[in-house]
């Protein structure tokens, strides 16, 4: 066969999605993205590694300080501090919400929020999970009332000793939360497997409305202007330009630049750690660009020094 | 804003060409439907009047292409799986998914010559004009590139 009749061939069913034809008609106002939806079942066999590790670190409190615990042990190789523990156990509020769909039970457990971002634990119970596949559900759906965010992950995260599916969704908010506000999370269809295509493992739909309520003590580190040199992917070329607005919370930072910046960001812990976010938002809002990132864990204020972009360091107070 | 018809046209005409060079490029079916999506808002917000399908189909491929472009250099992807053709063609017999794992698994720089060239028809100009190579790049790619296709479709 020849390269044309291989492409042919090869390239013969390949066709955009139903779902996208059919939603030709909504595409000038285009629903609230999954950021990250399919390469979250992608992950999760990776995150499962990591997790074999963090399972023996310290179990305390619900099940997602339990969860952040082991995932901090993993990432850094030591024990959180126990300014971070209290901090995590302040921003967390138990949701212990349960629907059944035939034989499968899906809980909204918790809630952890600093009042910019948002952390949501899912637990899945009643089939037998294999620890060789990801799991994911086939849509996700988050309505706040109250808050605005542009889009949310979600991702697997482990299946605990029990056999329990756990999931997180996670989102930043565009402004600080200044009331409370009313959350739906809505799943259909457990699936399994890569990417899109994939099996469905229980047809269902599990609904959960709760309410958010903003941390009493909202904290946040902030700088006033810093300049950073990094990759403007506009213009294809290292710059050094200049971010404002920096703030940093327990959960994740945001800052605004007037270029459209590629830069590796780090969080930098007083004493030397170097962590990377869990996924961001870049947002273009009147003629610059707004830059919102969630740390994989909520960190304790105290023990942060600040944050580096590529190779710029910015301290924060 | 283009006319509402116009794009409805255009936009069913071409969305499986957008979608085809997106899985090229990222090879993702999830993230090549995002950037269908973004490409075919990008089209309706556009005033660019095309001369004619020829035009319209080239336009987008290059906004494709850029756009994918965007997001490969991304941080908010936030991450990359193993290719699936399964998802990518879910209608496809056996022998047409080993066939699109082939080419799909091929290194990204082959991945978009190849297939502007075998399966769209353009010739190496065009092609070098539509991804902003030179012609003798693109050449050179399309020798590697079938080469390595081949090899892979051996070794199978």
């Amino acid at each position: 066969m020849d390269e044309r009749n291989i492409y042919r061939e090869a390239f013969s069913h390949v066709r955009a999605p139903l779902s996208l034809r059919q939603g030709l008609a909504e595409l000038d106002a285009p629903k609230r993205r999954l950021r990250g939806r399919a390469a979250a079942v992608l992950v999760a066999a990776a995150i499962l590694t990591l997790l074999t590790v963090s399972a023996a670190a310290g179990v305390f409190g619900t099940e997602i300080e339990s969860w952040f615990s082991g995932h901090w042990a993993a990432l850094t190789g030591g024990d959180m501090s126990e300014g971070q523990r209290q901090t995590i156990s302040r921003l967390t509020t138990p949701v212990g919400q349960s629907q059944t769909a035939d034989d499968v039970t899906v809980t909204l457990d918790s809630q952890t929020t600093d009042g910019e971002n948002l952390y949501l634990l899912i637990t899945v119970k009643g089939i037998c999970f294999s620890k060789k596949e990801a799991y994911s559900f086939d849509d996700v759906d988050l309505f706040l009332r109250g808050a605005e965010i542009d889009s949310y992950s979600f991702r697997m995260l482990d299946i605990t000793a029990d056999g329990t599916l756990r999931c997180l969704v996670d989102a930043c908010f565009l402004s600080p939360m200044e009331e409370s506000l009313r959350l739906t999370l809505r799943l259909r269809d457990l699936v399994k497997g890569p990417g899109r295509g994939t099996e469905t493992v229980q047809e269902g739909c599990w609904e959960f409305s709760c309410t958010v309520d903003a941390p009493e003590q909202a904290q946040a580190l902030t700088c006033e202007r810093a300049e950073v040199t990094s990759y403007d992917t506009g213009n294809r070329k290292v710059i050094t330009t200049e971010l404002w607005d920096i703030r940093l919370t327990a959960a994740g930072v945001s800052f605004r630049c007037r270029d459209d910046i590629l830069g590796e960001l780090y969080l930098l812990m007083k004493n030397g750690e170097e962590l990377t976010h869990a996924g961001g938002e870049r947002l273009e809002e009147d003629g610059a660009f707004r830059y919102l990132y969630i740390w994989k864990v909520p960190v304790d204020l105290s023990e942060v020094s600040g944050i580096r972009i590529d190779g710029t360091e910015i301290p924060l107070s | 804003m283009r006319e509402r018809s116009e794009w409805e046209a255009l936009a069913e005409k071409y969305m499986d060409t957008v979608y085809r060079v997106a899985l090229n490029a990222l090879r993702q079916p999830a993230d090549a439907e995002d950037v269908t999506q973004e490409v075919l808002l990008r089209l309706l917000k556009s005033d660019t009047a095309f001369t004619d399908g020829e035009h319209a189909k080239r336009w987008l491929i290059r906004v494709t292409v850029n756009e994918c472009r965007r997001l490969q250099g991304s941080p908010w992807r936030k991450c990359r799986g193993e290719l699936s053709a399964e998802a990518a063609a879910p209608e496809a017999d056996e022998q047409q998914r080993a066939l699109l794992e082939a080419v799909l698994r091929l290194p990204a720089k082959y991945r978009l010559p190849m297939y502007l060239y075998y399966y769209e028809g353009y010739s190496v100009e065009e092609v070098g004009r539509l991804l902003e190579r030179n012609p003798s790049t693109v050449q050179t790619q399309l020798a590697r590139g079938r080469e390595q296709l081949r090899r892979s479709l051996r070794e199978e």
